[in-house]
């Protein structure tokens, strides 16, 4: 890694340095410099503290939910419901999925305390969170594993029912003029949470230009219309210091657009490093190698956890980049991650730590 | 003048982009929104997909230099995989597409 001669906070304040734009140009001349980590840059105990400004910061963990809301009042909502308290696991029932694979998986000990050699491979990421994983006996056995399966990925027709409709295929015309395709999920009546590289793009201008929100498209069909929006929230973990650790940002929807009061929207939830290991998660968005804007599902047990990412063998391609990786319960839908990143060792999410959980609910109230 | 001249040499070398053109087979017309999923084979990669414009370009500036596999996906043509190293600088590549 290079340096750029600024050595960053060993603390994480994304909570007090949240970044907002919308949509109107205001930065300095040094705004879309290409940031480079600090290479010092190491994981420490401290620098997981979260901290904040305010003094009612959410630190306890396992007790911070919000309830997810399946707005609207058709039918659709009923049938859904009825159908997903079916089962009490923490999956969505689709149906013919064949849900043994899902208990084919090693179980995992993953312990923060091994400390095999550290990978050289691992190492190159400069992420101090897989840095610290790739420590750990399980991050060693990761490295020995080669992901093969079939692809048994599901593909969801029925878009217009909940939780499906709230998951939104994006198209997004970055600064530079190249257009991408990623995805989004409701939270509140105007805010889509995504990937933080989705609203800001270092290598293609920073901030995106325009991103087109469209909830529970179907291929052709916009079942729901679309709104276009460039109002957008990220936190300066990202835009600034280019952390993968803090790939999270929320696209503000217009005020003539509350899809969420139309529409309902997840829930989410900061657990802990034991509730998450080996829990079984859905994760639902638009792939580009599958058809055009069709949604798909998938699901698998959270394979690894680190302070701020988590690991899955959950099957994803480009232009999933934000899409809610969430547990079931009793009707709920709660999201404990937000996924960003491919890879044939097992694909992550930014994991829903306190402080990424404030910003959601942040950016959740402030535009209703 | 010589200050010119150096300063596009710094800036030819310092320059790290892929560029890339899609086209269909036979009558050269270029793809337009075609997806491009671009992953590094000995990383992990973001999720997220270029799609082709109108002229059927695409681009990466500021790529790491490894071994990539791109691989081009549109519903009417036929799917297409292509592993290369990038070694850094200005790279262009061209994918023909087979309509299905």
């Amino acid at each position: 890694m290079k340096s750029n001669g600024t050595t960053h906070s060993a603390v994480y304040d994304e909570a007090v340095y949240e970044e907002s734009y919308d949509g109107v140009e205001n930065f300095s001349d040094d705004a879309y410099s290409d940031i480079q980590t600090d290479e010092n840059e190491e994981a420490s105990a401290t620098d997981y503290q979260e901290v904040s400004n305010e003094s009612d910061t959410i630190h306890t963990e396992d007790v911070d939910s919000e309830d997810s809301f399946e707005g609207g009042d058709t039918s659709d909502n009923e049938e859904a419901t009825l159908e997903a308290t079916q089962s009490n696991e923490t999956l969505e029932q689709i149906s013919g999925y064949d849900y043994s694979v899902t208990e084919l998986e090693q179980e995992n000990d993953q312990t923060l305390q091994d400390t095999k050699p550290l990978d050289a491979y691992y190492a190159s990421y400069g992420d101090p969170d897989m840095v610290a994983l790739m420590r750990t006996e399980s991050g060693q056995k990761m490295l020995e594993e080669v992901v093969i399966g079939k692809d048994d990925r599901k593909r969801i027709t029925q878009t217009k029912k909940y939780p499906w409709r709230t998951i939104c295929s994006l198209r997004i015309t970055a600064k530079d003029g190249t257009n991408w395709i990623g995805t989004g999920f409701l939270i509140g009546p105007r805010t889509v949470i995504t990937a933080g590289h989705v609203v800001y793009m270092h290598n293609h201008g920073g901030w995106a230009k325009k991103i087109e929100v469209i909830p529970g498209r179907n291929g052709s069909s916009k079942p729901f219309g679309s709104c276009t929006s460039s109002h957008l929230h990220s936190v300066k973990g990202w835009t600034k210091s280019k952390k993968r650790i803090m790939d999270y940002g929320a696209i503000i929807l217009p005020k003539n657009c509350k899809y969420g009061k139309q529409l309902g929207y997840f829930g989410y939830a900061n657990y802990s490093f034991a509730s998450l290991l080996g829990l079984k998660v859905n994760l639902s968005g638009y792939p580009g190698d599958k058809p055009s804007g069709t949604q798909w599902w998938h699901c698998r047990k959270i394979k690894f956890v680190t302070p701020r990412t988590l690991v899955y063998n959950i099957d994803s391609a480009g232009g999933q980049s934000g899409s809610p990786v969430w547990k079931y319960k009793n009707g709920k839908r709660y999201v404990v991650g937000i996924h960003t990143n491919g890879s044939s060792l097992g694909n992550s999410a930014t994991r829903i730590t306190s402080p990424v959980f404030k910003n959601l609910k942040n950016w959740k109230n402030k535009y209703k | 003048m010589h200050y010119v001249t150096l300063s596009l040499l710094v800036v030819f070398f310092i320059m790290q982009i892929l560029r890339g053109t899609i086209m269909e087979q036979g009558s050269h017309k270029p793809v337009f929104e075609a997806i491009i999923l671009l992953n590094k084979e000995d990383s992990y990669s973001k999720d997220i997909a270029q799609v082709s414009n109108s002229k059927g370009h695409f681009k990466y500036p500021n790529l790491p230099k490894g071994r990539y596999m791109l691989v081009i996906v549109h519903d009417e043509y036929r799917k297409k995989k292509k592993s290369f190293f990038y070694n850094g600088g200005i790279k262009e590549i061209q994918i023909i597409l087979e309509k299905k």
